[in-house]
């Protein structure tokens, strides 16, 4: 006990202390913010105005199934009830997730293991397109999705997101790349085929560190509302939803509790994922990404 | 053909199979990526009208789209506006953020007292919606930020986000805050890789904390850094600071950066493509700029950069 008293005495410092200090008050308001976020979405939505800081009186439990109830989006084609929206969310972000990466890993797998020209010029694109900032070519984008008939569409949305570029399709080429060629060769010996040892000896040697990027996109695309509002207006997501609430008028969506419980329909689920993931996410994290 | 064959692949069965699973992905790169791009290129030089009698867009080539960003004077007075935000935001985050994060990952490195769970709590803000998170924030800085401070005896005059004099430095604050999940991260991890012999040497040798990090770590973490750095430079042109989520439809002045610009005109132009051709040009005009300045700042740190060694 003594040893180990020492030994973080030793360690402190001012510098470290005022870090310590600095990293406390961090914490404080950010879980001081959630928890007054979750005390007022139990709060009645009349009451807030009297009682904006303090604890529920009444608790009040009605606002999340209110929400799930009668939340809906007025949109061109028409109303969009609250389901749909939901489903517009697991499709957007578990689709986009899934293909992005899907396709990475696959062509990371096929510039590994063959070893061609090809394979080491489209390692280069990779890097090429990484390092130089093309900025500010969205309208170009939406243009070319409208003339493909992929506007407005979730399947084109998830045609969108079948690219390979970016930092994980390095992380899957380190991975693939480090795993001896013998096993490809004992698998070829036993009559498989490229498909084959692609599919069901390769994948699943790197599913750890497929599962841990479809995890982060999973929740990049979950969150994200801007890029459905522009590329797919009329199928809104969850999180376009808490978007648009914020400008409602119409009580009870237009009340903190309210707006606040439909915030935290949206965070609940991404929060549970990271709470039973958050080794697996905050481990496999190295530089730029994940290492396998 | 023959000879690449023989080279790289077993059999024409692997050549085939490499070429069947790469198609797909190669496709969409090209429309989606160098079509994209190309479109962009050739938007910004087009003039595009809604004819009212055939209900159809007719094209025509123009220099107006580059021109109005300076001619115009609304046009030029955004612009400016945006950019000087831009690059105060920029600078906010290299002077406050970058620091900071890096003692952070230094206290998570050294595993002090709550390490673990400062990882954890720092992380927290990056999984969370920027809606979400922006709603509760704004929601606590207009109710329980004016009670907690009256405690104090201080008394605003207003909401902090409503306030002209309170709002950027409200949204900046905010913005940092939420900035600390990945770096840090990234940074902790790195330095984990940091030799425990060099650690142990110095420790040996009496050093303090702060030269450590100064002396030992910070060097040893100026690859991951410098990443971050460079890369970082296109965040001048792209960084919202979540002014879309602060403000909806709403402009203000005094926190629209240049990323914000874009995203607003295009969310208000809802499908219009004739008021596509400015925001390309503007979009092309930012990368001009963009692309050798990463080079330069790329260079710079090469150039400057404490050795690892």
């Amino acid at each position: 006990m003594k040893t180990h008293k020492r030994r973080l005495k030793s360690r402190l410092s001012p510098l470290t202390v005022v870090m310590l200090v600095v990293l406390i008050l961090y914490c404080a308001f950010l879980l001081g913010m959630l928890l007054w976020a979750v005390l007022t979405a139990l709060k009645e939505p009349l009451a807030f105005n009297r009682n904006r800081v303090g604890l529920p009186n009444p608790w009040y439990f009605e606002n999340i199934p209110y929400v799930l109830k009668n939340a809906e989006i007025r949109k061109e084609q028409g109303v969009v009830p609250f389901g749909e929206i939901v489903w517009n969310s697991i499709l957007y972000s578990v689709g986009c997730a899934f293909v992005n990466t899907f396709v990475t890993a696959v062509v990371a797998y096929a510039c590994s293991k063959y070893k061609c020209a090809f394979s080491k010029f489209i390692y280069g694109l990779v890097l090429v397109v990484m390092v130089i900032p093309v900025v500010g070519n969205q309208t170009s984008e939406i243009q070319m999705s409208m003339n493909l008939g992929l506007y407005d569409k979730m399947i084109g949305m998830l045609v969108m997101r079948a690219s390979f570029l970016g930092i994980y399709f390095l992380v899957f080429y380190d991975m693939f790349g480090a795993v001896p060629s013998a096993v490809s060769e004992a698998a070829e010996i036993d009559g498989a085929n490229d498909a084959q040892i692609m599919l069901r000896i390769f994948f699943p040697i790197a599913s750890n560190t497929f599962l841990t990027v479809l995890l982060i996109n999973f929740i990049g695309y979950w969150n994200n509302y801007q890029v459905p509002m522009i590329y797919v207006p009329n199928h809104p997501t969850l999180a376009e939803y808490v978007f648009q609430i914020s400008t409602f008028s119409k009580y009870p969506f237009s009340k903190a509790p309210v707006q606040l419980a439909t915030s935290l329909i949206l965070l609940l689920p991404v929060v549970a994922l990271f709470c039973f993931t958050h080794k697996r996410l905050l481990g496999n994290l190295s530089i730029g990404g994940v290492k396998g | 053909m023959k000879n690449l064959k023989s080279k790289s692949f077993k059999s024409a069965k692997s050549m085939w199979f490499f070429i069947a699973i790469l198609a797909i992905p190669l496709l969409q790169f090209c429309i989606f990526y160098i079509g994209v791009n190309v479109n962009s290129f050739i938007l910004a030089f087009r003039n595009i009208t809604l004819d009212a009698e055939t209900k159809k867009y007719v094209f025509s080539w123009t220099f107006d789209n580059f021109i109005n960003w300076f001619g115009d004077e609304n046009e030029f007075l955004q612009l400016t506006q945006t950019l000087l935000i831009s690059l105060k935001s920029y600078a906010i985050s290299l002077i406050i953020g970058v620091p900071l994060g890096l003692f952070f990952a230094y206290y998570i490195f050294k595993k002090l007292p709550g390490a673990m769970f400062f990882r954890f709590m720092l992380f927290m803000p990056s999984i969370i919606a920027s809606i979400v998170l922006v709603s509760i924030f704004r929601y606590f800085t207009d109710y329980v930020v004016p009670e907690a401070l009256n405690v104090f005896h201080i008394e605003l005059s207003g909401a902090l986000l409503s306030e002209k004099s309170t709002r950027y430095a409200t949204v900046m604050f905010y913005n940092l805050f939420v900035s600390f999940g990945t770096t840090v991260l990234l940074y902790s991890n790195k330095m984990a890789n940091i030799s425990p012999e060099i650690i142990e040497a110095a420790q040996l040798d009496g050093v303090s904390p702060a030269r450590e990090f100064f002396s030992i770590v910070l060097p040893q973490t100026f690859s991951t850094l410098s990443i971050f750095l460079v890369t970082g430079i296109a965040g001048i042109f792209t960084n919202e600071i979540n002014n879309f989520s602060f403000f909806n439809y709403y402009w203000k002045p005094d926190t629209a950066t240049l990323g914000f610009l874009m995203y607003f005109r295009t969310q208000k132009a809802k499908g219009d493509i004739s008021q596509y051709p400015p925001l390309a040009a503007l979009g092309l005009m930012m990368s001009a700029v963009a692309i050798p300045l990463t080079f330069l700042a790329r260079w710079f740190l090469n150039k400057v950069g404490p050795s690892e060694d």
